[in-house]
């Protein structure tokens, strides 16, 4: 047995005092008497023989002595250790991200299957090793810091709420190796519910304790978008992507259930093989500002964060569109009016002496015209560019030249969403350049007709036809389409169209409201709740919708594949980890000292001083 | 234990004599104060205390024949006076540990009241017996007769040696007075048996013994009331056992109520057996508490 404080061990001298005590007593007064027939009669406890006296006495030096050592013990710190390497630091990094919230059929969480493990693991743990503890998610957050506080330790670890997180724990090993090197030879005791996919240093000790389930069965939502569905009005488009665990046994019957303003509208049944992933594009019919909810439901589903994704429908503010044109193309009108009747776009029309205009438009529309000093604030859409000005690098055709067909060189681009370039026929005007920051959308023959990009941060389309001298373009749904997808495009990023924004958890968004009001998933139900963010940033650590004071509302969604994809347990690790926890069976004794000072106190009472003597 | 001897020439000196002989007087001065004597018989005979007149008839003695009378009756009457009957004066003295030690003034009074006793027997013309008891009750004298013997009585007395345990129902048990003469029996003890009840239960074997039985308790203030507190070790003085006791005011007066039940169930026990009871702290002064045990009604004090 060792001693954190061997000295206190110095005090054992004490108990040569009761053993004096003992030895050099003050007798009891003999006094001789004619008989004892009266004295007898007296109570009990008033009297005792002799020969019980001196058990008495010599048992009560015996249990002084022994409280005096247990207590000297106890004072001491004693520990044992009962044979391997013990560290000299410990460093236990917890994983608290969104999968440890996974409960099996007990009702137990992995956190809380940590928690135990860990209390159980410390318990044996001498008290001089050195510990620190390190929680980690996505971010990572040093909860104690080289303490041989054991107590503040177990209480950091119960302290541990999962958070709706995704985890990244490469920081987490980084700093905690880091910590290990401070006290060597040192420990890491990783315990999450998915392993290290990275090494770990040789200089330290590495121990992996495995919480995750035995069966886990598990489907989530690990994308989600929307957005109002152009051409269209009070029309939305949702995009979810639906994905089950690898770790399911089975295949996964989920429900999925749409819901606005609490009201169900959609229930979709799929059937999801292990590991399986299904995007869907789902139709909404809504008004804006109406609350969008869509649940995943599977029976026996032990993660429920990744179950729900919630959003407003977007508030769409109109677009202002500044158009500025040399003889406007009443097909180009036409297109800009269909959008005006779904009052979205504002239209402010001009020439070129109207350049420049007052009012910053979100976008600006230049058809056959360009001003000579190009704006950059603003994204743009160039029709038929006459010259080259700026980004736009551009050639007017003396003869402008028919094409039968384009043909689509980047079919998924956004700006050709839904714009069929079958039966197209255009009839190119200019000729393009096209720089190393846009791409070539349509080609006819060998010419880049529609190109799209960014130069210097921004976006732009630009067209090298002309709808009014193209056959079957301006009697297509094509054009209409292709400038309300372009326009769309290149204010994608227009903070008038950002009333509406998805962010996953673990992200920091700045606000500049004092509170911040939320709608919380918790896994079971939808709770409202107010946060006060701190410095002027709001940490996302909750699944549900925020409302930021000036009236924006975003979304904190999960949407993490990772943490939807739950692991399970591994046997092998089990074992190994349990063989090498054996040398922790000596650990802490003060505690057991101090109970036995406790005991012979209570023995010591009971056997001499139950009976009061007054 | 004191020294026999020595203590024999201080409680027994010539002082102590003279005083027993002023004693004898004056418990015959006493006596014919009193109205009744204790001991007064129907039986008439030649004594000295002249009883009544009875006319003379041809069998008395003449010389009984009161002539004064005579004189002035012209008639013959013959005085009569009352018989003294020889008693058998027993005293049997309580000889254990508990009767010299812690205290040694019980035995000086103990052996004063057996010299005493067995001085008015002598004086009163009976047969005195001596006996110490103990463990068990033994005859140290051979019954004396006359005056003269006292010296003898003393001088056995004095050699006595207080030691020993009491074993009280075998001593009343052992002593066994003869029936032929009537018998007056003196027990001077403390009467502390091995339990508080053997004292009672030893009267009932006193109850049986011919004659007229006095029980004579000698204890110590202290015994009564013990001036102890705190934390003591008693001894036994007879048994030698020692206990440890925790004595408060509260403990030695819940003793001295069981003292005192004690010589009430005994004084009791005594006088549902017709035993008289008499009770004399060694601290008082033994002549007065002498003739005072002897006015309550003995034979002795009125043989004297």
């Amino acid at each position: 047995m060792q001693f954190l404080q061997p000295q206190w061990l110095n005090l054992l001298w004490l108990g040569l005092i009761p053993v004096t005590l003992y030895l050099f007593r003050r007798k009891a007064k003999r006094i001789p008497v004619s008989t004892l027939l009266f004295f007898r009669s007296l109570a009990r406890e008033h009297q005792e023989s002799a020969w019980l006296r001196r058990l008495k006495r010599l048992l009560s030096l015996l249990l002084t002595l022994l409280v005096l050592l247990f207590a000297i013990l106890a004072l001491s710190r004693p520990y044992r250790e009962a044979g391997g390497d013990v560290p000299r630091s410990l460093v236990v990094m917890l994983d608290r991200s969104a999968s440890m919230a996974a409960t099996d059929a007990g009702g137990k969480s992995r956190l809380d299957v940590a928690r135990e493990l860990l209390r159980e693991r410390l318990r044996s743990l001498p008290d001089n090793v050195i510990t620190s503890l390190l929680v980690y998610d996505s971010r990572l957050d040093m909860l104690q810091s080289r303490s041989t506080n054991r107590r503040e330790l177990l209480r950091m670890i119960d302290g541990v709420e999962v958070l709706p997180v995704e985890d990244r724990p490469e920081a987490a090993l980084t700093a905690a190796e880091r910590m290990a090197a401070l006290d060597a030879p040192a420990e890491i005791w990783h315990v999450s519910d998915r392993p290290l996919t990275t090494a770990v240093g040789e200089n330290v000790r590495y121990r992996f304790m495995d919480v995750a389930m035995q069966k886990a069965v598990n489907a989530g939502i690990t994308a989600f978008q929307i957005r109002p569905a152009p051409m269209a009005r009070n029309r939305y488009e949702a995009f979810v992507e639906v994905s089950a665990s690898a770790s399911n046994a089975a295949p996964a019957n989920v429900t999925l259930e749409t819901r606005l303003d609490g009201r169900p509208i959609q229930l979709r049944e799929l059937e999801l093989a292990s590991g399986e992933s299904r995007r869907l594009v789902l139709p909404l019919d809504g008004g804006r500002g109406q609350s969008l909810e869509m649940e995943l439901r599977l029976p026996g589903d032990s993660l429920a964060w990744d179950n729900m994704v919630m959003a407003p429908l977007p508030e769409i503010k109109p677009l202002v569109i500044a158009w500025f044109a040399e003889s406007p193309d009443p097909f180009t009108e036409l297109a800009l009016t269909s959008l005006l009747a779904e009052d979205r776009i504002q239209v402010l029309k001009g020439g070129g002496k109207d350049w420049p205009i007052k009012d910053k438009p979100d976008l600006y529309v230049f058809e056959n015209w360009l001003p000579d000093d190009w704006p950059q604030d603003r994204p743009a859409l160039v029709l038929n560019p006459p010259q080259s000005v700026g980004p736009v690098l551009a050639r007017k055709l003396d003869q402008p030249l028919p094409h039968d067909t384009v043909r689509a060189v980047q079919p998924d681009h956004p700006v050709l969403f839904r714009v069929t370039n079958t039966r197209v026929a255009i009839t190119q005007t200019s000729v393009l350049n096209v720089s190393d920051t846009l791409e070539t959308l349509w080609m006819a023959g060998n010419e880049p007709v529609l190109t799209a990009g960014e130069a210097n941060g921004q976006r732009l389309v630009i067209t090298a036809f002309q709808p009014s001298k193209s056959e079957q373009l301006a009697l297509l749904p094509a054009f209409p389409l292709l400038v309300g997808n372009a326009i769309y495009w290149c204010v994608e990023n227009n903070a008038s169209e950002q009333n509406f924004r998805t962010w996953h958890t673990g992200e920091t968004v700045p606000v500049k409201t004092p509170s911040v009001k939320w709608h919380v998933w918790d896994g079971s139900a939808i709770s409202e709740t107010t946060e006060e963010p701190r410095s002027g940033w709001l940490s996302l650590d909750k699944v549900g919708t925020f409302e930021m004071g000036d009236g924006t509302v975003a979304s904190s969604l999960l949407l993490s594949s990772r943490e939807t994809n739950l692991s399970e347990i591994s046997k092998v690790e089990n074992n190994e980890s349990t063989a090498e926890e054996r040398w922790a069976v000596g650990g802490s004794w003060w505690a057991v000292f101090l109970w036995a000072v406790l005991g012979v106190l209570l023995l010591e009472s009971w056997l001499f001083h139950r009976e009061a003597v007054y | 234990m004191s020294d026999p001897i020595q203590e024999g020439e201080q409680l027994f000196d010539a002082v102590f004599l003279d005083r027993l002989r002023t004693l004898a007087l004056r418990l015959r001065k006493r006596r014919t104060l009193m109205k009744r004597g204790a001991q007064s018989t129907p039986a008439t005979g030649f004594t000295r205390e002249f009883k009544d007149y009875r006319h003379y008839t041809a069998r008395d003695d003449f010389r009984a024949i009161d002539w004064r009378l005579y004189a002035r009756l012209e008639k013959l009457f013959i005085r009569l006076y009352e018989e003294v009957q020889e008693l058998h004066v027993h005293v049997v003295v309580d000889t254990s540990a508990s009767m010299d030690s812690p205290f040694t003034e019980k035995r000086r009074q103990a052996f004063r009241f057996a010299v005493a006793l067995s001085y008015l027997g002598l004086v009163g013309q009976h047969r005195v017996s001596l006996y110490t008891m103990s463990d068990t009750t033994r005859q140290e004298l051979a019954p004396l007769r006359g005056q003269g013997n006292i010296e003898k009585i003393i001088s056995a007395v004095s050699k006595w040696e207080c030691k020993g345990y009491t074993d009280l129902e075998k001593c009343f048990t052992d002593f066994r007075p003869t029936r032929q003469r009537y018998g007056i029996i003196f027990v001077v003890s403390d009467f502390f048996g091995r339990d508080v009840g053997t004292a009672v239960e030893a009267v009932q074997k006193a109850a049986g013994w011919p004659g007229e039985t006095h029980f004579v308790q000698i204890i110590h203030p202290q015994e009564r009331q013990p001036d102890l507190e705190g934390e003591v070790e008693l001894a036994d003085v007879e048994t030698g056992e020692k206990r440890r006791f925790w004595l408060t005011k509260r403990e030695v007066k819940a003793y001295t109520e069981m003292f005192d039940a004690f010589t009430t169930n005994l004084e009791n026990a005594c006088a549902g057996r017709q035993i008289d009871f008499f009770q004399c702290m060694s601290d008082e002064p033994f002549e007065e508490k002498f003739v005072d045990m002897l006015m309550r009604g003995s034979a002795l004090a009125g043989s004297v």
